[in-house]
């Protein structure tokens, strides 16, 4: 029985343009942070192995401060780290691994990772290892092809067999048109665990075949299944069904809402949700708040802005999408609606009301009426000064 | 307020003019120039113009007949009371003063102020002002003339908005807007023109409005998006085709080892083949050689016999030829003699016809001239006819006639006008008598003068002819003897013998005629002319007969133009056959002059023959020779050549095993090496080429990659996603608030549309009162028009038929009545700020209106004045308004 780590999708040096510098910055240094905390899992389990089913590195044209640094973390797990190239990081001529410098960066900091770029059984004493790394970015063949028709025969009887590959399986839908990889024409019985990358969630595609997800999460969940940082923990042995466990290596928290207010009680409810979800920790989750076209009367307004005020100094990053509108409610919305000396603006705020009501265009209607209650308000007040 | 009476004195036309009008309707006629809108100025200076003023406007209301100071006084109801108010308008001397029927009368400016509160009118007016405005006082009120047909809406300045409003407002009890209201939408304005352009159409964002800066930062946003797109594009592209790269150098870099490796050895093979195959041909050059020379040696003997035979032969055939040469030239010269000959006799017998055809010319040109000398005897014999004849001509006939005919008229006229006496029974015959001559019985007695008639003794009676016989017989005689002069003069007996006369002579003058066209001197002339030459050409002839042939025609026969022709027929006949006997001749001889030349070139041929046959041996037999000095005999050459076609069997089959080996090398191609390996050559140069461009298009693409990665595009990617996304937002919040403030605008217009409604209905409503009786099928109101704060009411429309017009669309008339209506309208709206009366005047007001509508507008009035309206209508035709309930009529 051979005890390993299945990894992979670091994309180490991701750019996380979409978000300001400081909070991208600390968002890279997560990801090498990780290397770290899958190490402790490694020594936990006492792993013999940690694979990386490709996409270590985000891009071919990393600079090599960061090569290094992670370099020198991988260095630090003292385990054999196997890994094949993935997308991001593929094995072609003008992919990372053929830089010179990255190679010499390589055997000074990590001479325990093995890059595995040849389609070819590797044997070890305890495991034989079968990479399927991809030679482009979009390759339009599968990578396991060559495991197809292989000659299992030729292979030692008594190690486990871990297939290291990287793609799409061909269930993800039809969407997919490059690096499918087509599981169902593997032998089932021929391999022991199937180590697969490019889902960054955590997935069990087949008995023998899992997604492990990213160490460290990179994005909002669209999804909502929340299972995007950690790394497996893999019991393998020749002829038996693998033994998969979780282990959690995520340092920030990926939080996406989508809500659409219209009350105090709706902003009540959302904001017990948005507790639920960071709790008392500073500064490390990301939240993605999307409100629609919330209307919330002034005082409700008020609070909220307060509110998302102090949810931007708590949390690491807050992403506002959609729009909240203050509209008129109640004694404001009476004032404005019960004024005969002035009757042009009492008709157009009946009318405006009503639009809000039961109009098509409610958002509209309800920006027109606030920014007429604005400008009524401030006309009173001029008046009166 | 009420019109009661005025009095106008020293007013242009009037000196002076009292009227009382009506409570209700006053109709005051008068032909044109009566003073009717002289009237109706006074009226309206009297209430709106400072008696004080001066100027064009009190200049014009003076008299040309009349001194004195124009002066109008004026009696109104207003306010709940009477006031008499007296104006003179002698500029800075102009006197004011308003009485009112109970208290103390105003004078001066007091007069003129409290006059101005009670109309509600601006104040009085002095002669600057009033140039300007004072044709707007009251013009919603008062028609002058020419300007019925005119818009009373159609400028503001001339209604009383305000006093409308404040009316309508009265009615309605709202008001439009409130001060509130207006700051409002006047603070939505400036917002609106603050955010868009071109609000009236399709509104754009406005230069350096936040929404214009939300656009700009959206579309930079989408350029940054679309610049890092395709970085990314191009960065995946550079990947791509670096792949492509490695790809083809490995494909150039394994073809360009194979061929390295096979090149040498074909070029190898090939050349041991070259070597091989050369030394081959070269043996195969002897062995042919030698075969050569043998068939050579047998073929030389040979020929040098036969062509000894053919010299011979050749000789022969030479002698022959000379032989029939001699014989062809016999007969070419015989040939010649006979062509000679012939050509002599057709020369003679061309010159004989050429000579009798003269002949015959000559006789014929004598003839015709003896013929033209005949003619002219005759014509010189019509010449003396013709002068024998009297000189008398178809006008001296025609002269005869016309004499003739006068004396037969005069004579005709005496014997109608004479008397005639016949006796027709008589007991007593003698006892008739006539100019005392007795009356034959049954013999009629012309008189041509009076005569007496006795019967006896016992009757006498006097018959006189009619008219005057005596002038009568006077004038036949003239004519008679007029008639017998000219018959003297012509010397002709009668009229008859003159006809005869000109008969003959015109006869002989178209005989004459035909004789002077047939016998033309020219023509004489010619012939003569072409008779001497015709004797030339025969003295010529004579002189060049060839030979024998200058021969006369003197035969035994006399020279007739039977025999000359005959001769001629005769003499052509023979030249026809010498000619054609001469052409057989010519031909036999060209065909002669042939068969010589033929001969000729034959025997030239055959001499020639001889001497290449002669040559020919000679060479043979010189060749021979020499072979035979090389290979001594015939059989050592045989040997010879047996041996080397052992040597050339051995060196094919070397040959063969080595094009063996280079072909399995050349396989799978089949090309020969001389082709392929110039082509391997030329493929292993373009593959260093292509590998050399490969490589160096690697370099370029790894530093386009370097260029790229230094960018990061897929973070800047992310970043102008953001970027994008945020500016989208920004964006869509402006957005909506310019399409808010869009709506609230388009709301308050709506309020204010609907407000407005409430001051326009009433005038709709009360104008299509007035004009129902236009409309009588029609629901609801007959115009419709608008109010905004702004432009006060506007937009009259009325509806004709289905559609609603203009008012401007509409006709003289329809405008006039609509004018009218909607100044009715008007006044019953303001009626109640005047004590329920206001007083309308209508000058000359419906010229433009049909006849057929003039009772409608007496019903429009009539209502008017139910309503409670003072009306004074001014018109130059008062009977046309028989309709209309007039309570005081008035004629000036």
């Amino acid at each position: 029985m051979v005890r390993l780590i299945h990894t992979a999708d670091w994309q180490i040096g991701k750019g996380y343009g979409n978000l300001a510098e400081e909070a991208a910055c600390l968002l890279r240094k997560a990801r090498l942070d990780a290397v770290d905390r899958m190490g402790a899992a490694a020594r936990d389990v006492d792993a013999a192995y940690v694979a990386v089913a490709g996409d270590l590195w985000d891009s071919p044209t990393l600079p090599m401060d960061t090569v290094h640094e992670c370099f020198h973390a991988i260095g630090r797990l003292e385990l054999p780290v196997l890994v094949i190239p993935g997308n991001h990081d593929h094995g072609g001529a003008d992919g990372i691994w053929h830089r010179p410098e990255v190679e010499a960066s390589r055997q000074r900091y990590a001479p325990n990772l093995r890059l595995l770029a040849q389609a070819e059984p590797m044997v070890l004493p305890d495991l034989v290892v079968l990479p399927c790394p991809l030679l482009r970015r979009h390759s339009t063949t599968d990578a396991t092809a060559w495991l197809h028709g292989f000659p299992w025969d030729t292979l030692p009887a008594d190690r486990p067999r871990l297939v290291l590959a990287h793609g799409s399986v061909t269930s993800f839908g039809e969407r997919v048109h490059h690096n499918v990889i087509a599981l169902d024409s593997l032998p089932t019985a021929a391999v022991d665990y199937i180590a697969l990358g490019d889902w960054h969630g955590l997935k069990q595609v087949a008995p023998k075949a899992w997604y492990c997800g990213t160490p460290e999460p990179d994005c909002f969940d669209k999804e909502g299944s929340g299972r995007r940082s950690q790394v497996l923990l893999v019991e393998v042995e020749r002829g038996e069904m693998p033994h998969v466990t979780t282990r959690s290596t995520g340092h920030f928290h990926w939080h996406q809402l989508k809500t659409e207010l219209s009350s105090a009680e709706d902003l009540r409810r959302l904001q017990q949700q948005v507790a639920g979800c960071v709790g008392n920790r500073v500064r490390r989750d990301l939240l993605n708040l999307d409100l629609g076209h919330s209307i919330l009367d002034f005082d409700s307004h008020d609070h909220y802005v307060q509110w998302s005020q102090g949810l931007r100094e708590q949390l690491l990053v807050v992403v506002g999408k959609g729009s909240c509108t203050a509209v008129p409610a109640g004694d404001h919305l009476d004032a404005l609606l019960n004024r005969p000396q002035d009757p042009l603006v009492c008709s157009v705020a009946t009318r405006l009301q009503q639009q809000c009501l039961e109009g098509p265009s409610r958002e509209i209607a309800s920006k027109a009426l606030a920014e007429l209650f604005g400008l009524v308000r401030r006309e009173e007040q001029a008046g009166r000064a | 307020m009420r019109l009661v009476h005025c009095r106008i004195c020293n007013v242009r036309i009037h000196r002076e003019l009292s009227l009382d009008f009506a409570p209700g309707l006053t109709l005051i006629g008068g032909a044109n120039e009566t003073g009717k809108s002289t009237l109706l100025e006074a009226l309206h200076r009297v209430l709106f113009l400072k008696a004080t003023a001066s100027g064009a406007v009190v200049d014009a209301l003076h008299s040309r007949t009349h001194r004195g100071v124009p002066t109008v006084e004026l009696t109104f109801e207003a306010r709940g009371r009477c006031w008499r108010l007296h104006k003179e308008f002698g500029g800075a001397r102009g006197r004011t003063e308003l009485h009112p029927s109970k208290g103390s009368p105003l004078t001066g400016p007091e007069a003129e102020e409290m006059l101005a509160t009670l109309l509600e009118s601006g104040g009085p007016l002095d002669g600057r002002r009033a140039s300007a405005v004072l044709d707007r006082c009251w013009a919603h009120l008062w028609v002058v003339q020419g300007q019925a047909g005119h818009n009373p809406l159609q400028d503001r300045q001339t209604y009383p908005l305000e006093q409308l409003i404040r009316q309508l407002e009265q009615r309605g009890g709202a008001a439009l807007q409130s001060p509130l209201d207006q700051r409002v939408v006047d603070r939505v304005d400036e917002q609106l023109a603050a955010t868009f352009i071109n609000l009236g159409r399709t509104p754009r964002s406005r230069k350096h409005s936040p929404l214009w800066a939300a656009e700009q930062q959206k579309e930079r946003a989408a350029q940054e998006l679309a610049q890092t797109e395709q970085l990314v594009q191009e960065d995946r592209a550079v990947s791509r085709q670096l792949a492509q790269v490695g790809d083809e150098l490995e494909r150039v870099g394994g073809e360009l080892d194979a061929l390295k490796r096979r090149l040498p050895e074909l070029r190898r093979l090939r050349n041991q083949c070259l070597v091989q195959g050369k030394e081959l041909d070269n043996l195969n050059d002897r062995v042919e050689r030698l075969g050569q020379d043998q068939r050579s040696l047998k073929e030389l003997t040979r020929a040098a016999r036969q062509h000894k035979l053919d010299q011979e032969q050749c000789l022969e055939q030479e002698q022959g030829l000379a032989q029939q040469l001699a014989s062809a030239r016999q007969t070419q010269g015989e040939h010649q003699q006979q062509v000679n000959h012939l050509r002599e006799r057709d020369a003679y017998l061309s010159h004989k016809v050429d000579q009798l055809q003269g002949w015959k010319e000559q006789q014929r040109l004598q003839q015709e001239i003896a013929a033209l000398q005949q003619q002219q005897q005759a014509q010189e014999r019509l010449r003396n006819d013709l002068g024998r004849l009297p000189p008398v001509g178809l006008a001296q006939v025609k002269e005869l006639r016309t004499l003739e005919g006068r004396q037969r008229d005069c004579r005709t006229r005496r014997e109608a006008m004479a008397a005639t006496v016949e006796l027709l029974h008589a007991r007593a015959p003698h006892q008739v008598q006539l100019g005392g001559q007795a009356l034959a019985m049954g013999q009629p007695l012309q008189l041509t003068r009076a005569a007496e008639l006795r019967v006896g003794d016992a009757v006498t009676v006097r018959i006189s002819p009619g008219r005057d016989q005596a002038a009568l017989a006077k004038a036949e005689q003239e004519a008679t003897q007029a008639l017998d002069e000219k018959l003297q003069q012509l010397g002709v007996a009668s009229v008859e013998a003159a006809d005869e006369i000109l008969r003959e002579r015109q006869g002989v003058e178209q005989q004459l005629q035909a004789q002077r066209q047939q016998a033309d001197p020219k023509r004489l002339q010619r012939l003569q002319g072409e008779l001497a030459h015709g004797e030339a050409r025969l003295r010529q002839l004579a002189q060049d007969a060839p030979g024998t042939a200058n021969e006369a025609p003197t035969g035994e026969e006399p020279l007739t133009t039977a025999v000359l022709e005959r001769r001629l027929r005769e003499h052509q006949h023979t030249s026809r056959q010498v000619r054609h006997r001469c052409r057989q001749a010519e031909a036999a001889l060209n065909t002669a002059r042939q068969a010589v030349a033929t001969l000729t070139a034959q025997q030239a041929q055959a001499q020639t023959r001889l001497q290449v046959l002669a040559s020919g041996q000679e060479s043979c037999l010189g060749q021979a020779q020499k072979l035979l000095a090389t290979y001594g005999t015939m059989e050592a050459l045989a040997i010879r050549a047996a041996r080397e076609k052992e040597h050339q069997v051995k060196a094919q089959i070397g040959l063969d095993q080595l094009r063996r080996q280079l072909q399995d090398l050349i396989a799978p191609e089949q090309d020969a090496p001389e082709a392929l390996i110039p082509r391997l050559e030329r493929r292993e140069a373009t593959l260093r080429n292509q590998q050399q461009q490969w490589l160096s298009e690697e370099g370029q693409l790894q530093e386009r990659r370097r260029s790229i990665s230094s960018k990061d595009p897929v973070t800047a990617l992310e970043k102008a996603q953001a970027a994008l996304a945020q500016a989208q937002e920004q964006w869509e919040h402006q957005q909506q608030l310019g399409t808010a403030l869009l709506l609230l605008k388009e709301r308050f217009r709506q309020a204010q549309a609907d407000l407005s409604s409430r001051y326009t209905e009433p005038l709709a409503q009360a104008i299509s009162s007035y004009l129902a009786p236009l409309h009588p099928d029609r629901q609801g109101p007959v115009c419709q028009m608008r109010y905004s704060r702004d432009a006060g009411l506007q937009g009259l429309q009325l509806w004709r038929g289905q559609t609603m017009y203009d008012f401007a669309q509409l006709s003289g008339g329809m405008r006039e009545q609509l004018g009218a209506a909607l100044r009715l309208s008007m006044a019953d709206v303001l009626k109640d700020r005047h004590d329920h009366c206001l007083p309308l005047i209508f000058d000359d007001a419906f010229t433009n209106t049909d006849p057929e509508r003039i009772p409608m507008v007496s019903r429009m009035l009539n209502t008017a004045v139910a309503h409670g309206l003072q009306v004074i209508l001014l018109t130059c035709d008062p009977q046309a308004y028989e309709c209309l309930k007039a309570e005081r009529k008035h004629d000036l």
